[in-house]
């Protein structure tokens, strides 16, 4: 395979260490909360049509809506800009952010800037960023990378953010979650209070009343486009929606899908900077609309994948994302979801891999609050990774050669020998914990069971021949 | 990226796009249910599941207490004009409890100095627009004389709650409210501030008001 570091590696590599114990933990945790109540006055199954829908709609006419929404940005006196790639975007944040040397920069929690790296190219800049999300706020202090859209230190203990607050923020150890949720109010308070620009994500953003939208638990994305004069939201072209009422309907599915709540706690709805007479909020308003691949993706096979609220749902029953956790996927965006888009807005052969991480047995498909068919999704993305650049190369000969094998009945019947033998070294019927060699990767993960200590034919020979 | 270019690009893209169910029809405005159903119960019940306290007496004396449990003496809150309670700040004026200014100075370089006289607010008090019983939501539409800070900063958020202003869900009210883009900022609110990051383990009152009064009017 052409990448320098495949998904393979990175799994093997992860799998080694606690962190993926922690994840299978904390997801099968998320699972269990999902939860649609019956006597909810929002019947499930239509409102995820409707979510469907929706979504689908604003994507085949993603340039009209996109259009409209501008329009009503500007109209409430706020500023649009538009970003191709992300070396634009980190450009345009950087020359708002910029007009003040050393701005303290507040953010709420956004895939997006994560994707443009844009903390890394601010800081080079000179100017302080703080993550505000606790789960973005304890990654930041790591050096770390969040491993789940949703809870993005699904990887750590409370031990590890303890010693982590210990070292970092000088304060006593304590591994109690809420001591640790007080200092970090405290610590990041005076933040909120005193940052010249707040920069958020966009859950979803509506076309009609250009509206922007965030969720968060905390309060920490309500704080962040209040407190500062400037307030830069950085949207994925794609999080659109019609009308108001549309994205009522998204974020009722969302927050469902994500956590099992029926709203998240502070659904926060911002259309422009303060109006004249507003005792607070930013005097100005901001949005930076990023392509960076979406166009791409939105014209291939996969463009469905646009469709995706980002909930995270589909990572908590993956059964690839439970055993290997997020850092695995080596990428932004990480499991079922992540393998999908990933090799789209990426350079494919950076990822090319992530399609076949996966047995697409579709729990994904089952889960998805739009109902995307990640599955076909992915064999999509499959097809074309074997198009463009076989990972499979060592398939070919190695079906060679066991055809060679296959075709000479006398050495396939001694390699079989070979192998009972094995067996029987080993011991009574005993599994494999361990093989050598190119057969090592199978056990890393789970046993490899003992060969029959008879053939069939032996078998057949002796209880079936003759009658 | 010309705002042009960058839509002419995304035209082109939506061209060859291979979306199921094209061509993808709006499924149109939801049909809201409209059986008459007294929402009131439906709200508390779903407004303390989420660790929120309901209160049936009077403003004043519902401030008054949360006030006196944490020796506070001030007090955030929004223009009396925009709260549903007649004389409820000269009230608490009388009794001894400051409102301490949640306005802006003029001189934009004021605006870190006052924000940071925020710094260990404890109560805040404003009122919501709209609430939903399916949710046990607020709506908290900030504006003219409607800080936004006021209930988001202080440890604990006060809020009146009219019961004639209770709605199904979100989807029911945003399908009736009228142009709920004209607001700077309007945010539903579901709860006390929580968290799960750490270990899942639920914790309150991270960033925003750890607890949440709602004042039945």
């Amino acid at each position: 395979m052409s990448q320098p570091v495949t998904f393979r590696r990175r799994a093997v590599g992860e799998m080694d260490t606690p962190k993926p114990a922690a994840v299978g933990r904390a997801a099968r945790r998320f699972m269990g909360k999902r939860q649609w109540a019956v006597d909810d006055f929002t019947p499930m199954e239509e409102t995820r049509d409707r979510a469907r829908m929706i979504r689908l709609h604003t994507l085949a006419n993603l340039h009209t809506y996109l259009d409209q929404f501008a329009d009503s940005v500007e109209r409430n006196g706020g500023q649009v800009l538009w970003a191709a790639d992300a070396a634009e975007a980190n450009r345009l944040i950087s020359e708002v952010v910029g007009r003040k040397e050393g701005s303290l920069v507040i953010k709420s929690k956004s895939m997006v800037t994560e994707e443009l790296d844009l903390n890394a190219h601010l800081q080079a800049e000179g100017h302080t960023v703080v993550e505000t999300d606790l789960g973005e706020f304890i990654v930041q202090l790591a050096e770390d990378h969040p491993s789940h859209i949703i809870a993005p230190v699904m990887h750590l203990t409370r031990q590890d953010i303890g010693e982590l607050f210990h070292r970092r923020l000088e304060i006593p150890y304590t591994d109690d979650p809420e001591e640790l949720n007080a200092v970090a109010r405290r610590h990041l308070r005076r933040f909120f209070l005193s940052a010249d620009v707040g920069i958020s994500g966009v859950n979803t953003g509506v076309a009609e009343t250009g509206s922007i939208i965030t969720v968060t638990n905390e309060g920490n994305g309500w704080l962040t486009t209040a407190a500062p004069r400037t307030h830069i939201a950085v949207m994925g072209m794609e999080r659109l929606v019609p009308t108001f009422a549309d994205a009522a309907t998204i974020v009722e599915v969302l927050a469902r899908s994500a956590t099992g709540q029926r709203l998240s706690v502070y659904t926060n709805v911002v259309s422009g900077p303060r109006r004249p007479g507003d005792p607070d909020g930013p005097d100005e308003f901001v949005v930076v609309i990023v392509d960076n691949g979406r166009s791409r993706v939105l014209s291939t096979d996969a463009s469905e994948i646009l469709a995706c609220i980002r909930c995270g749902a589909c990572l908590n029953v993956c059964p690839v994302f439970r055993e290997v956790g997020g850092h695995a996927y080596g990428q932004v965006y990480s499991g079922p979801v992540g393998s999908v888009l990933a090799p789209g807005l990426a350079d494919f052969a950076e990822a090319v891999d992530l399609p076949f991480a996966s047995s697409l047995c579709g729990a994904c498909r089952e889960v998805c609050p739009v109902r995307i068919d990640i599955p076909k999704l992915l064999v999509h993305q499959r097809v074309r990774a074997t198009r463009e650049n076989d990972p499979f190369k060592w398939l070919g000969p190695g079906l060679a050669l066991y055809g060679q094998a296959a075709k000479r009945p006398r050495l396939w019947k001694s390699l079989l020998a070979a192998g009972r033998m094995a067996g029987r070294l080993k011991g009574k019927d005993e599994w494999f914990h361990r093989l050598p060699f190119h057969a090592k990767g199978w056990t890393r993960s789970r046993d490899f069971p003992p060969p029959a200590r008879e053939s069939f034919r032996q078998w057949w020979k002796e209880n079936r021949s003759g009658t | 990226m010309e705002r042009k270019r960058f839509l002419r690009t995304v035209e082109a893209a939506v061209g060859a796009a291979t979306l199921p169910g094209l061509p993808a029809p709006h499924p149109g405005d939801a049909v809201p249910d409209l059986a008459e159903v007294d929402l009131t119960p439906h709200f508390i019940e779903a407004f303390e599941l989420l660790d929120g306290v309901v209160h049936h007496r009077s403003p004043l004396e519902v401030i008054s207490q949360v006030m006196d449990e944490r020796g506070a003496e001030e007090f955030l809150a929004w223009d009396q004009e925009h709260l549903p309670a007649d004389g409820l700040l000269a009230a608490l004026a009388e009794r001894g409890y400051r409102r301490a200014s949640s306005c802006l100075p003029s001189d934009p370089e004021g605006r870190v100095p006052h924000q940071m006289g925020y710094m260990d607010a404890v109560v805040g008090v404003s009122a919501a627009l709209a609430a939903f019983a399916e949710s046990g939501s607020v709506v908290v539409a900030s504006g003219r004389g409607r800080s936004r800070l006021a209930s988001v900063i202080p440890a604990v958020h006060v809020v009146l709650v009219p019961t004639d202003r209770i709605f199904r869900s979100l989807s029911h009210w945003a399908a009736q409210a009228d142009s709920p883009g004209s607001l700077a900022n309007l945010v539903f609110v579901t709860g006390p501030s929580r968290t799960g990051d750490i270990e899942l383990t639920l914790t309150k009152g991270v960033h925003g008001p750890g607890e949440i009064h709602a004042v039945m009017l």
